[in-house]
């Protein structure tokens, strides 16, 4: 008895069948639209597994997020790494086939500043300025309004007449078009943002914040008892001259 | 899945993987296997661009023999879109496409070496 492909969609799921065929098609001579199409359908599943679990990643640093959208990709298939050198060192350099796509990312901060570097410092990692989208990633992990917040830069973006439009994928995604220095090429940028806020106010968040709150209050207590203790007891070394 | 994957490769690159196509179940045999679901998860990720161990192929049925579909048709079928059979004309329903799996060209390669 042969697999059919209804029966292949089941086991896997009808988005994972569908997308590892049109990337091996990619690969097999697809357009870069297709590549960079795909591309964000993809980042936008691992950026949705992210904000599933957000009370998991509210210590992680802008690379540990990062590494975490480029092993992801890695896994499907995609060349993905950080700092690749592309007239500097860029967050997330993607390559599949032919085609390339940089990403820069922001932790809480300055979007103005990712944008510059992709506009002016960065280079397209494969040296061909037909490859001509890039993305910026805001995780919004401190902002318990991200899609203000995204809203507001889309907002800045329009006086600038960069013609910010809304993806019809993502909600916290915006497309945009520049111009980059030198090349003087048109540039179309993919604002994603990544909500990972976490902070319930329901019963048992407030209860757990208590206990927490007391549990260090007890800690801080006993360590100061005891640097007490070390002192009275006169300790070589440890009485200040 | 590891193990199934590294058995898959195994198996491929020994005297035995010598075939155009395989069927699931040839390839749920190289794993070693049972979960359906883990030897699809491990075709799948042999299959991916990177590694191209495996080419996933979807084929029709005419006259007794199967064939690949052609790359417009794998078109549609990525949007999702109508899939025609390429000899009569008709839509075919995804109970009528079955799916294999070729050696892809990163085993090519390596068979080459």
């Amino acid at each position: 008895m042969s697999l059919t492909l209804l029966d292949y969609e089941r086991l896997m799921g009808q988005p994972v069948v569908r997308a590892s065929i049109r990337r091996a098609q990619i690969c097999a001579g697809g357009s870069y639209d297709e590549f960079v199409d795909q591309l964000y359908l993809d980042i936008d599943q691992l950026i949705y597994s992210m904000q599933s679990a957000p009370e998991l990643r509210q210590d992680d640093s802008e690379d540990r997020l990062s590494g975490e959208i480029l092993q992801g990709l890695r896994l499907l298939g995609y060349d993905a790494y950080p700092d690749g050198k592309t007239g500097g060192h860029v967050d997330m350099t993607v390559k599949m086939a032919a085609y390339s796509w940089l990403g820069e990312a922001k932790k809480d901060g300055n979007f103005d500043e990712g944008l510059l570097q992709l506009t002016t410092r960065y280079k397209t990692a494969s040296g061909n300025f037909a490859h001509n989208q890039a993305g910026l990633v805001f995780y919004m992990v401190a902002s318990p309004n991200a899609k203000s917040l995204l809203k507001g830069w889309s907002d800045k973006l329009a006086t600038q007449n960069c013609s910010p439009v809304q993806c019809p994928n993502n909600v916290l995604a915006y497309f945009s078009a520049h111009i980059v220095d030198g090349a003087g090429t048109d540039l179309k940028v993919r604002t994603m943002g990544v909500s990972l806020y976490h902070k319930p106010k329901d019963k048992s968040a407030r209860t757990s914040a208590k206990r927490k709150a007391a549990k260090a209050a007890a800690a801080g207590a006993s360590t100061a008892a005891s640097q007490g203790s070390a002192t009275k007891g006169g300790a070589p070394g440890a009485s200040k001259p | 899945m590891r193990e199934a994957c590294l058995n898959i490769l195994q198996a491929l690159t020994s005297a035995e993987g010598q075939l155009d196509h395989y069927s699931f179940n040839k390839i749920q045999e190289f794993a070693a296997v049972d979960d359906d679901k883990v030897v699809a998860r491990a075709a799948t990720y042999l299959s991916n661009a990177n590694l191209q161990v495996l080419r996933t192929c979807l084929m029709y049925e005419y006259r007794g023999y199967f064939f690949e579909l052609p790359k417009e048709e794998l078109q549609h079928y990525v949007k999702d879109e109508d899939v025609v059979h390429p000899e009569s004309g008709e839509p075919i329903s995804k109970a009528e496409i079955l799916v294999f799996f070729a050696p892809g060209p990163g085993m090519q390669e390596k068979a080459a070496r």
